[in-house]
């Protein structure tokens, strides 16, 4: 203990800094068993019905890659999904499809899940992948906060056709799929430099 | 605890570096501009740990490199109510700037009268983003000598970075975790809007704000308290 007043220590900033620390963990504790709720405003599509829908819509489909372990796809969740106006926007323009690790009731299947994750090669969480007709997939990998999410949803996608590269938003790498690359290389002329 | 003519000093000393006003103009001029332009898009909040940044970088560190660290201290001045007045000087003058920042933006954007509920949202969490950035550069600044504290923050957002990525890459939760609390430590993040429209309220949130805010100040004053400093030498 340093002697003198001026040198003495902050201790009731040491007794709130405690008791916040115990109630942080506490509420930590408690809210991972009884998480709060948002209003989830995405119309998610079950994986099965996704293909058809986006026939019939001609609406490319946004794939959210998730793990209920992964901490940003949270954060994704509540600042993305739970926004109104992101939230219009993937609905008005997308069929999105939210395909959790391990598969989710009413929406996706483990074997569903797996099955999309190996085909679009997804190796993090969160993982946005759009899939449409006429552009090869384009995939955003982390979360850099909502802005980045809907300046990729926006038109970040569609760069990856554009230029045939793999343009980097904000943090976001965006990759073409490597089987549609190969079937683009095959089977449509060249859009542009490589 | 406040002591004012450290407080007044503190605010003198940020606003007379022009290497400070120029970054504090450049976060500012460009985004009033392309107002002016006609460039409306909605402010949102994010400036007010920029202002923090710039503001509170060697908050403790470069007084203790130049000396005058020592020269205050050898006065009656509780070390406790020096960085305490030190933190509060930089987390209001940087809250003022992410305010007016925000005010003017809404201004040239003539923000309808809905989206003035949004602005004063994103005030508030520019207001607690500036308090807990100055808190974080405070405690990093007790560390380390000079502007090293920036330096500092920057090392290890990006070793949480790595971690997260690593620990998404490797699908090892906890290394993910690591990153995640890392970087909520670094930069306390607030999204008030998203906390007060869940059901029930998420007190984590503001709980685990007030917590990495509180331990950085006692953190700090603690490093402070028990500091050697020679005041023979100008230094320590």
């Amino acid at each position: 203990m340093a002697s003198g007043s001026v040198r003495a220590s902050a201790r009731w900033l040491w007794g709130a800094a405690i008791a916040l620390l115990a109630l942080r963990l506490a509420l930590g504790v408690y809210e991972s068993r009884f998480p709060p709720k948002l209003p989830d405003l995405v119309h998610w599509v079950p994986v099965a019905d996704a293909e058809k829908l986006s026939e019939d819509t001609l609406k490319p489909i946004l794939y959210v890659f998730s793990a209920t372990w992964c901490e940003p796809c949270k954060q994704l969740r509540w600042e993305v999904f739970a926004d109104a106006d992101s939230a219009e926007q993937i609905n008005r323009d997308f069929v999105p499809v939210y395909a959790l690790e391990g598969g989710e009731a009413g929406l996706s299947t483990e074997a569903e899940v797996e099955e999309l994750t190996r085909k679009y090669g997804v190796g993090s969480y969160p993982t946005l992948v759009v899939v449409s007709s006429d552009h090869p997939p384009a995939m955003a990998r982390g979360y850099s906060g909502k802005s980045a999410v809907g300046e990729f949803l926006a038109s970040g996608w569609r760069g990856a056709n554009t230029f045939g590269l793999a343009p980097t938003l904000k943090g976001f790498e965006i990759e073409i799929d490597k089987q549609k690359a190969r079937f683009l290389d095959g089977g449509l002329p060249d859009s542009g430099p490589r | 605890m406040i002591v004012r003519p450290i407080l007044r000093h503190t605010w003198l000393e940020v606003l007379r570096s022009p290497i400070r006003l120029t970054l504090v103009l450049l976060l500012l001029v460009p985004g009033w501009l392309f107002g002016l332009l006609g460039q409306h898009p909605q402010p949102t909040s994010g400036s007010g740990f920029w202002f923090a940044l710039i503001l509170g970088a060697g908050i403790i560190g470069r007084p203790a490199s130049n000396g005058t660290l020592a020269l205050v201290l050898s006065r009656p001045v509780p070390r406790v109510s020096y960085v305490i007045t030190r933190w509060f000087a930089v987390a209001t003058l940087a809250s003022g700037l992410a305010l007016l920042n925000l005010g003017v933006k809404g201004l040239l954007a003539q923000v309808s009268a809905g989206g003035w509920g949004h602005l004063g949202f994103a005030a508030a969490e520019d207001v607690l983003s500036a308090t807990a950035a100055a808190a974080v550069l405070t405690l990093l600044s007790s560390v380390v000598g000079g502007l090293g504290d920036v330096a500092l923050l920057a090392i290890l957002r990006i070793v949480a970075e790595i971690l997260q990525g690593l620990g998404g890459f490797l699908s090892k939760p906890a290394l993910s975790w690591m990153g995640y609390h890392l970087r909520d430590l670094l930069v306390p993040p607030l999204d008030l809007e998203t906390v007060f429209r869940s059901t029930p309220i998420s007190w984590l949130a503001i709980v685990a704000y007030l917590s990495t805010v509180t331990l950085c100040l006692a953190a700090a004053t603690e490093l402070m308290c028990r500091r050697e400093i020679s005041y023979a030498g100008g230094g320590d």
